[in-house]
């Protein structure tokens, strides 16, 4: 009953709040979630679907990007030094990971989702090890607002969609405008066929991992300035990415934008309406029933 | 010939289970108690994971609703004992989730990473709700959970309060979960199981339901999950919403991972192992304990993949076997 | 590294010390071994999870107390020895451990734990097995049972003069967020009844669930409601995020950031995010008296690498002095001796005098401060002095 109320007094308010300009912030507010969705999903879709690995160590790979950021600031280099030089380092780290790792579990996917869960625990302590337990920052790179037509809005956050909207064409640049792309869906459609057609599948395998690592250390670095950095901080966001990729369908790259779109807009949109906890539930069991009627993700086929 | 090997360790293993409250002290007999009702719930997850071949990522759910439930009854329930009626729903409860769920997913044909991601979102919602609903008890969890009582009949019955009592208790519940267990994946049904999880479209074809299957197989599981949770909330005498966690989840398969999946018994070692293990090396390195979890775990998955349970029967006997595959051929193969 | 160095040898100096009193049974007459036997304290903290934030720097300040105690001769000339548990941040890990600390190490106090859940497990095992629980984190209140005394702050004694203070110097217009869970909850009970008593409003009141990674609507609906102070009674690293965002949408301009949920350590996560941030506790480092000086400077000699104490870790400082005292003056571990000899017991903390009323919890310090600098330290505005408990069971 007192939920009910609650809606029903959020409901009222929301009316007269809904003019044009809080009606483009809001959206605006739900772009910048599903674009951060995606920058964390898309690294791990890449991987999940090409590979078939579950890499459970993926918020891990974001939060190392997040400490790129903060060591680079303890160098005396600016935050822009450090979300460029994030992707490279923990691609770098992905690359090593692979060849160390992952590769000799190409043929057990879920020994791969157990050893990348160890994996994640190991990191988590290495970074406790070298930058310490408690909550860090760095100087906000980009502080201010984007003013247009006497509507404001923080442009770090417009930043941020920019570099996702530049990030989705880089990767579908990629996927399908190159050679390392035509053989990566190659192998994503029949692994022993493209072997056979002279296919190098593990290099394949490694810059993908690679690839999809760095994404996650951009992401993590570029949500630096907007979340709590601690060595425990990946964990929040892994189970949500799972899901977008899920949402959307594996191994299709627009499903990720899909899910990420669905999770994002209805969880904010959501949260005007109800308690924002009672949003978030609401969202997942949304996203299940979508699952039951569209087995294979919204854009599977 | 098998069961005559089998039985010196048999009777060796019985010696050591029975004697070690003994030897063990008030802690650690108890400690042994909660790694029998976590080897309960390992072994549950082992039906669905092992013998299904259906990975459950939020299979906390299960236990964290058996224990909630216990605990509800015992706040709720004025006037006559409610612990048996507690059993009964932590086990039907959850039962009944798993089923639905088994409708909507099995099918609709979402398995494999499907239904593990799924089921983590199950979780994940769970958590949400216990957390978020004060009758629920929030945050701060349910308090005051009676500990275990052998009631024979209203008004009469055994308060067992002793360290050993209670884990003389886990341990022959322990014992009869396995038998069923095994009874299960023995049975004609877990000899399908086997069949659907080596080739579910090949089994379908011969005519069997397998959604159907696969369905009744994650409620049994669930309702042991269930079971092991009420175990749980009275050998704890309190329940709070990261029962539902996701960690706890990723433990129970890690369990299940390092004792042996599809083994049963290996659910139970790894539980007991990993408990124990954990115990010992947080006591001298308190932060780097955990560095060392998670090195073991690499180790575990590179150089015994099948498990410490699996390794050790394939050193036994050199030919690749599990239960029901083995048997399943004497039955002429599917 | 260092500290896990200094941890480590500590450990072995508790090994030695359980080495020495194992020695030490035989040969002595039992009268004589009961005077040489060390008292026995069980520290569980989270040295792992997300509360390891504060787990860590709780146990070095318990550590710090534990030495002062030694170097002044222990308890009525027995050592105080410590045995260290991790909680995990997992209530299932701290029952567990609890039952540890009482079963086999043999306890007679056990200190520690941040969120109410771990509270309320780790009380439920000290209750039923008759052993002393100190809890030293500001909590909700109305945790009331035998045996398990609080010298952590409760609603009122954050807030009683805090929103008065508030009302005269920012603003009679509130805005209120928080956690979802109870401590929240009930700290905007007190909130709502003190500004509404006052002529003031509330013109919203939103919880918001566990790790939320973005907050962009709140701040907008804060920003057309235009409220002359945001009462944040967010947690954690959702209290950390949401500061940053506030901060990031520029509405620090326009609205003064009340809480009583950040304190050094929040503060140093949030960067130039957290200047300006009005906090309400019954600590802060910087409190300038010659006892904090003495606290600070001692504690830095013993861990160099700690930067920042906040009132979680003095509150489990002062803790085990307080036990300390009251074990003293019960003059053994007895439970029903102990719990007799808690109430009354007085000491000179860093954050000023502080005693154990009847009721369980302390009489402690309300003082507000604001951050002023990126490093997470605060400036001290205003030490209201003591604030005496008020405890309405109902947990």
């Amino acid at each position: 009953m007192a939920e009910a109320a609650r809606c029903l007094r959020r409901a009222t308010r929301t009316t007269s709040v809904l003019e044009l300009g809080s009606l483009l912030t809001q959206f605006l507010n739900g772009a910048t979630l599903v674009s951060v969705l995606i920058l964390i999903s898309i690294g791990l879709a890449i991987i999940f679907g090409v590979m078939g690995v579950i890499n459970l160590a993926h918020g891990e790979f974001f939060i190392l990007g997040a400490y790129t950021v903060i060591a680079a600031d303890a160098l005396g280099l600016s935050a822009w030094w450090g979300i460029a030089l994030a992707p490279l380092v923990v691609g770098l780290f992905g690359a090593l990971v692979e060849v160390g790792l992952i590769r000799f579990l190409y043929k057990r996917p879920l020994e791969t989702l157990l050893a990348t869960w160890g994996l994640s625990i190991v990191i988590r302590q290495l970074v406790r090890i070298v930058f310490g337990v408690g909550y860090r920052a760095s100087p906000h790179p980009l502080l201010g607002d984007l003013k247009v037509f006497g509507f404001t809005y923080p442009i770090y956050r417009v930043f941020l969609m920019a570099v996702c909207l530049a990030v989705i064409v880089i990767t579908f640049y990629v996927f399908y405008r190159t050679d390392f792309g035509l053989k990566i869906r190659a192998i994503t459609q029949d692994v022993e066929m493209a072997a056979a057609l002279a296919i190098n599948t593990s290099r394949v395998y490694l810059g993908t991992f690679a690839f999809g690592s760095a994404l996650a250390g951009l992401a993590g670095a570029l949500m630096t300035p907007e979340i709590t950095i601690s060595p425990e901080a990946g964990v929040n966001f892994l189970a949500r990415s799972f899901f977008v990729v899920i949402l959307g369908g594996i191994g299709q790259l627009a499903g990720v934008l899909g899910g990420a779109l669905v999770v994002g807009e209805l969880e904010t949109f959501l949260s005007y309406l109800i308690s924002a906890t009672t949003a978030q539930a609401a969202v997942l069991l949304i996203a299940i029933v979508i699952i039951r009627f569209r087995p294979r993700g919204l854009f599977g086929g | 010939m098998r069961a005559t090997r089998g039985l010196p360790v048999l009777a060796a293993g019985a010696l050591i289970t029975l004697g070690l409250p003994l030897i063990a002290g008030k802690y650690y007999t108890e400690l042994l108690s909660q790694a029998l009702i976590f080897g309960i719930f390992a072994m549950s997850l082992d039906l669905m994971w092992g013998y299904a071949g259906v990975l459950n990522f939020g299979h906390a759910a299960y236990f964290g609703l058996g224990g909630y439930l216990v605990a509800l009854l015992a706040r709720e329930v004025r006037g006559f004992d409610p612990s048996y009626l507690g059993y009964a729903l932590s086990v039907l409860a959850p039962a009944g989730l798993a089923g639905a769920l088994g409708y909507f997913l099995f099918y609709s044909h979402v398995t494999g990473v499907y239904f593990t991601i799924i089921t983590l979102v199950v979780t994940m919602i769970f958590q949400l709700i216990v957390s978020d609903w004060y009758w629920l008890g929030g945050m701060n969890g349910l308090l005051g959970v009676p500990g275990f009582v052998l009631r024979v009949w209203p008004g009469l019955g055994w308060e067992l309060d002793s360290e050993v009592e209670v884990y003389y208790l886990l341990l022959s519940v322990s014992v009869l979960c396995y038998l069923f267990c095994r009874h299960v994946v023995r049975s004609p049904f877990g000899l399908v199981m086997a069949a659907i999880k080596d080739n579910p479209e090949r089994t379908e074809f011969f005519g069997y339901d397998t959604a159907y299957l696969t369905t009744i197989m994650s409620m049994i599981s669930a309702g042991l999950a269930g079971l092991s949770g009420a175990l749980y909330a009275h050998f704890s005498g309190f329940v709070s919403p990261p029962l539902f966690g996701l960690n706890f989840s990723t433990d129970v398969i890690v369990w299940v991972a390092v004792g042996g999946r599809g083994t049963l018994v290996g659910a139970f070692v790894g539980a007991v192992l990993v408990n124990l293990l954990k115990a010992i090396i947080s006591d001298f390195l308190e932060v780097l304990w955990l560095l060392i979890v998670g090195a073991f775990f690499i180790v575990t998955v590179f150089f015994f993949p099948d498990g410490i349970v699996g390794t050790l029967r394939k050193l036994r006997w050199p030919a690749p076997r599990s239960l029901p595959r083995a048997a399943s051929m004497r039955e002429g193969g599917v | 590294m260092a500290d896990t160095m200094t941890r480590r040898e500590a450990l072995k100096r508790v090994g030695y010390g359980i080495g020495a009193a194992g020695v030490s049974t035989f040969g002595h007459p039992a009268v004589l071994r009961a005077a040489t036997q060390p008292m026995k304290m069980g520290m569980l903290v989270s040295l792992t999870g997300v509360h390891a934030i504060f787990g860590e720097t709780m146990l070095h300040c318990a550590q710090f107390a534990q030495k002062e105690i030694n170097d002044r001769g222990g308890i009525e000339g027995r050592k105080l020895e410590f045995l260290i548990e991790d909680d995990e941040t997992d209530p299932k890990v701290g029952i567990e451990k609890a039952r540890k600390l009482i079963k086999r190490d043999q306890v007679d106090v056990i200190v520690g734990s941040i969120s109410s859940a771990m509270r309320n497990a780790v009380g439920s095992v000290t209750t039923k097995e008759k052993k002393v629980y100190v809890y030293p984190t500001y909590y909700e209140g109305g945790y009331c049972h035998d045996g398990v005394f609080v010298t952590g702050a409760i609603p009122n004694q954050q807030v009683e003069r805090f929103v008065p203070w508030i009302m005269e110097n920012a603003g009679k217009t509130f805005y209120i967020a928080g956690s979802d869970y109870i401590w929240p909850k009930e700290t905007s009970k007190v909130v709502r009844a003190l500004v509404e008593k006052r002529g003031g409003s509330i013109l919203g009141e939103e919880y918001f669930p566990w790790n939320t990674p973005d907050f962009s609507s709140l701040v907008n609906r804060i920003a057309s409601a235009k409220p002359a102070v945001m009462y944040s009674l967010l947690i954690g690293s959702d209290s950390v995020t949401f500061l940053k965002q506030f901060h990031n949408f520029g509405l620090k301009k326009t609205t003064r950031i009340c809480t009583s949920g950040v304190a050094e350590k929040e503060a140093a996560g949030l960067g130039e995010a957290g200047i300006g941030i009005v906090s309400s506790q019954s600590y802060f480092m910087s409190i300038d008296t010659p006892r904090n000086k003495e606290f600070v400077e001692g504690f830095r000699r013993m861990f160099p690498n700690e930067k920042l104490v906040d009132s979680i870790s003095e509150g489990t400082y002062n803790a085990v002095h307080v036990a300390a005292l009251a074990l003293a003056k019960a003059g053994s571990g007895d439970w029903s001796k102990l719990t007799k000899a808690f109430p009354g017991v007085r000491y000179k903390a860093p954050q000023g005098d502080i005693s154990m009323a009847e009721n369980r919890h302390a009489a402690l310090n309300s003082i507000i401060a604001e951050a002023y600098n990126e490093k997470g330290e605060f400036r001290i505005i205003k030490n209201f002095g003591v604030t005496p408990p008020q405890v309405n069971c109902f947990q």
